[in-house]
């Protein structure tokens, strides 16, 4: 039992990774500066939810990667950079945050503003009524609202709790194989089992004991 | 006087199983009682030699007979000599009066001088035990030691390999299978006792060999439990594995009475 239990905290942490990550985020503003008093505003929103929407899926993309890449200098590939970075709209609201995850804390400060500013220059780049090339994003106002800030402590990387739960995990394991082993046992256990499967008295229950032969003894 | 660890509980085991065998052979007259087991190495011959011992020291007079011709281990345990048994017996090579040893046991255990076991070994090997043992010669040795003894303990082979105790069996009082705990199949003991009730054998009952702690929750009744405190004298002890029984202060040969046999 205690070996399946460390045996399980060893995997825990062994799974575990020593790396630390730091993350930041920016935020984005889309839509117009002027907030109309408009009885039509109504039917317009769920359009610019949808701009919204749409523009948080475009901006993690290895397109606005590379420009963030180059603007940035950070020595990072596109792809690796659109896979650390992540978009999500702040519910009830035309706010994108854009976040980056990445082990160097500077780097991470430097992707998030930089993809984020990217973004903004691509939206602004595009211009209505031309050809649209791969990578032009539509035109709808969008400002950076807030820098990402620098990350000065690191991500947990839950160490302690996989350990926790890989330990739990192989005492659970060894548990269960100890019933296992107790149910498929077939040897004879107790007197009062022995009697009652037999039909025949138990005379005597002999325990299993050891002696100091007199051999050596008078050795 | 060599010092060394003796649990009770064994000895009141042994005691208890004697104390019950008395009961189950109250209505008997000069019984002889099968020693065997399911399988091989479950203890049988340490049991049987045991309580040979303990009906000694009771003051009963006990004949042992090793009637495993195959594997023979008893004179090992009792110190004896087996160049001459049952074989040479039953063949008619010598006289049961030759043959028999008297065994004694050390006043510490009977509690005064004198009593003792007798002891009939195997003898030489032969290469049809289950016939040698299947004939009226068997019988009539069985009857002519069961005459001047208060009890005679057969140590047999085990039931499922060979035959020989099935032969036994019927021409004895009684039989006891002895099993060892967490080794025996339930299933391995219940065939034996299938095949002894089969072979007109009559049963008196299981010895649970070998019980270990973790698996006591039916301690007392059974002569187990009753914790470690030192006996008040050294008795007669026998290694569990594989063991010896020396009688305390006795050599290692035989005490064996030269001319004249009780019996």
């Amino acid at each position: 039992m205690l070996v399946t239990t460390l045996v399980g905290a060893a995997v825990g942490y062994i799974t575990t990774s020593g790396a630390s990550e730091y993350r930041t985020s920016a935020q984005l503003y889309v839509g117009s500066r002027e907030i109309q008093q408009n009885p039509n505003l109504l039917y317009l929103e769920p359009g610019l939810n949808q701009v919204v929407a749409t523009f948080a899926e475009m901006i993690p993309s290895p397109v606005i990667a590379e420009k963030a890449i180059a603007e940035s200098g950070v020595p990072r590939s596109a792809p690796s950079v659109a896979g650390e970075t992540k978009a999500t709209v702040v519910t009830g609201t035309n706010l994108i945050e854009v976040t980056v995850t990445d082990p160097d804390p500077v780097v991470a400060q430097k992707l998030a503003n930089g993809v984020s500013g990217a973004f903004v220059n691509q939206i602004a780049a595009y211009e209505p009524g031309s050809a649209a090339q791969p990578g032009a994003v539509p035109s709808e106002p969008a400002y950076i609202f807030q820098t990402a800030p620098f990350p000065a402590a690191p991500l947990s990387n839950g160490l302690t709790r996989k350990v926790l739960l890989g330990g739990i995990f192989g005492f659970l394991v060894s548990v269960l194989l100890i019933m296992l082993l107790d149910y498929l046992d077939v040897t004879v256990k107790t007197a009062e089992e022995l009697e009652r499967r037999l039909d025949l008295p138990v005379l005597a229950v002999v325990p299993l004991s050891s002696f100091v032969s007199q051999k050596s003894s008078r050795a | 006087m060599p010092s060394r660890e003796q649990p009770t509980a064994f000895e009141e085991s042994i005691r208890i199983l004697r104390s019950n065998l008395d009961v189950a052979l109250a209505d008997i007259r000069q019984p002889s009682v099968v020693v065997t087991s399911a399988n091989p190495n479950e203890g049988k011959t340490v049991i049987s030699s045991n309580l040979a011992i303990s009906l000694a020291a009771a003051r009963q007079r006990v004949v042992l007979v090793d009637m495993d011709l195959r594997h023979p281990n008893l004179h090992r345990l009792l110190g004896a000599q087996n160049q001459f048994g049952v074989a040479e017996v039953l063949l008619g090579q010598r006289p049961l009066e030759d043959a028999l040893q008297y065994i004694e046991l050390p006043p510490q255990v009977a509690g005064r001088e004198g009593p003792g076991l007798y002891f009939l070994g195997t003898g030489a090997q032969v290469s049809n035990p289950t016939e040698l043992l299947d004939s009226g010669r068997t019988a009539r040795l069985l009857q002519r030691l069961a005459e001047q003894a208060d009890v005679v303990l057969l140590d047999t082979p085990p039931v499922l390999p060979v035959a020989d105790t099935l032969v036994l069996g019927r021409m004895a009082a009684g039989a006891i299978i002895v099993t060892e705990a967490r080794r025996t199949a339930i299933t391995a003991v219940q065939k034996a006792k299938e095949l002894l009730i089969r072979n007109q054998t009559r049963l008196l009952g299981v010895v649970v060999n070998k019980f270990q702690p973790r698996d006591a929750d039916y301690g007392y009744g059974y002569g187990y439990g009753y914790g470690d405190r030192r006996p008040p004298s050294d008795d007669i002890i026998v290694e569990h594995e594989g063991g010896h029984i020396h009688s305390n202060g006795a050599d290692s040969d035989p005490a064996v009475e030269g001319t004249d046999h009780p019996l």
